[in-house]
């Protein structure tokens, strides 16, 4: 960085508003943390689909979950006759909604690819809550051209959900997208996440050591995964102590439920930088 | 219900973020409860993504989120669900003093593009270096350096030159 460079970061700084938030932030800012904890955890299924993150990011944000236009109770089963896709013009732009979340998603794809568009349609095992709303969205990069935007039902919003329950494409959008629709699971069908009752059983499981664990797990027919760490890595059966105990849980398939464990049944901290040695953000002042 | 994978890491990092992306986002809208949306949004967005955070520039890459959530937050400002609400609130209380700066300093910044404005005020406020401004903006650290050098030549130009001071104030004012 050259003299002349630092000189202009100065002047920009100076152009910095001085924030002041009040002390109560702070504690809302935990709440925060705890209410996004509780949404549903990510997944091997979402972590299958790699995006260009800056670029899918607000189109993620905005399908931060969902509220049913659609019946819940929706039977999978052969496709209907009629439509799977619902498509409206308006002037650039082309709005999609599901009205067959059972139908064959290749259906939906031939629907989009007539109109030009390269998105595709995936349908994914969902709690009932779930079924005919946008669970997961992927774009490509656009380069900052035409994107996608989400329809939301405004007046059916879950409390930690989004509304969306379809999208709007414009009609010169360029990129690919997929986009994620729950659909009601196949009798035995693992849900994304695990059942109440899944995340029941692997609950009682918290507090317990790793022996007992481990006996209760194999009585039901299942195996444990298990992490350790504040970095929460996998540790293999034979590296954790039986002794451990278990701080954490979650089913990841109907016969295998991941184990957080740690020595003192506590979830480990990150080791932390001295108070000095935090960075603060300049303009922001408590009070 | 049981926490997530990877929950442990994401607490740490939304610790150790959450007063930057904070500050981040009451520096661009206009009411500062629109904050925390922004911030709820932004960390919502790295809960799910969690894997794919890069361990190094975890902080960056959360700058490149809050972008994009802004840019969607301003096309349509619509209330999507109730996370952040006690935040929204608090923020309420929040206020934003405008810096005390010779005018033509502010109107030759203001008279960039606003691409040039953000990769300006990425770097002096938000402290990001080249390597973090290309994780922000996704694109390649050379790229990253070439629409950094291009934006302080063109503020360079507007603080030099009178005349597209006075006609970028005649635009905006």
């Amino acid at each position: 960085m050259t003299d002349v460079d630092e000189e202009q970061d100065h002047l920009v700084r100076l152009l910095s508003p001085t924030v002041h938030v009040p002390p109560a932030a702070q504690a809302a800012g935990d709440e925060l943390l705890r209410d996004i904890l509780d949404t549903r955890p990510p997944t091997p299924w979402r972590r299958r689909l790699l995006v260009s993150v800056p670029a899918v990011a607000g189109l993620a944000a905005a399908a931060i979950a969902v509220s049913a236009l659609l019946p819940t109770s929706t039977p999978v089963g052969p496709a209907p006759a009629s439509a799977a896709l619902s498509f409206t013009e308006a002037p650039g732009y082309l709005i999609v909604t599901i009205k067959d979340p059972a139908a064959d998603p290749q259906r939906y794809r031939e629907e989009l690819a007539r109109y030009g568009l390269n998105i595709k349609i995936e349908l994914v095992p969902a709690d009932p809550e779930d079924v005919g709303k946008v669970v997961f969205e992927e774009l490509g990069d656009t380069g900052g051209g035409p994107t996608l935007e989400p329809i939301e039902d405004p007046g059916r919003c879950t409390a930690n959900g989004t509304c969306e329950v379809g999208f709007k494409v414009p009609l010169n959008f360029r990129s690919y997208a997929i986009v994620a629709f729950g659909r009601t699971p196949l009798p035995g069908e693992f849900v994304d996440g695990g059942s109440d009752q899944q995340n029941a059983d692997a609950e009682k499981l918290v507090g317990k050591r790793v022996t007992e664990a481990r006996r209760l797990l194999s009585a039901q027919g299942k195996t444990a995964e298990y992490r350790v760490g504040w970095k929460s890595v996998a540790a293999t059966e034979a590296q954790v102590p039986g002794d451990w105990i278990v701080y954490d849980t979650a089913p990841i398939s109907n016969t295998v439920v991941v184990l957080w464990v740690s020595a003192d049944g506590k979830a480990p901290d990150k080791p932390r930088p001295s108070q000095s040695g935090q960075i603060i953000a300049p303009s922001v002042k408590a009070g | 219900m049981a926490r997530a994978p990877s929950a442990a890491r994401f607490e740490a990092l939304y610790r150790d973020c959450y007063q930057d992306l904070l500050g981040y986002a009451l520096r661009r809208v206009e009411r500062p409860e629109a904050a925390a949306d922004v911030v709820a949004d932004t960390f919502l967005v790295a809960w799910r993504r969690i894997d794919e955070i890069p361990d190094d520039q975890a902080r960056p890459w959360l700058f490149g989120v809050a972008r994009n959530v802004l840019a969607n937050h301003q096309r349509a400002d619509r209330r999507r669900a109730d996370l952040g609400a006690r935040l929204r609130r608090e923020l309420t209380e929040a206020t934003t003093i405008e810096p005390a700066v010779p005018p033509e300093i502010a109107h030759a910044f203001r008279g960039l593009p606003e691409g040039d404005q953000e990769v300006l005020r990425l770097v002096a406020w938000e402290g990001l270096t080249a390597e973090d401004l290309a994780v922000a903006l996704g694109c390649s650290v050379n790229a990253a350096r070439i629409r950094l050098h291009r934006a302080r030549r063109r503020f360079a130009e507007a603080l030099r030159s009178p005349s597209l001071t006075s006609r970028s104030r005649s635009h905006r004012d």
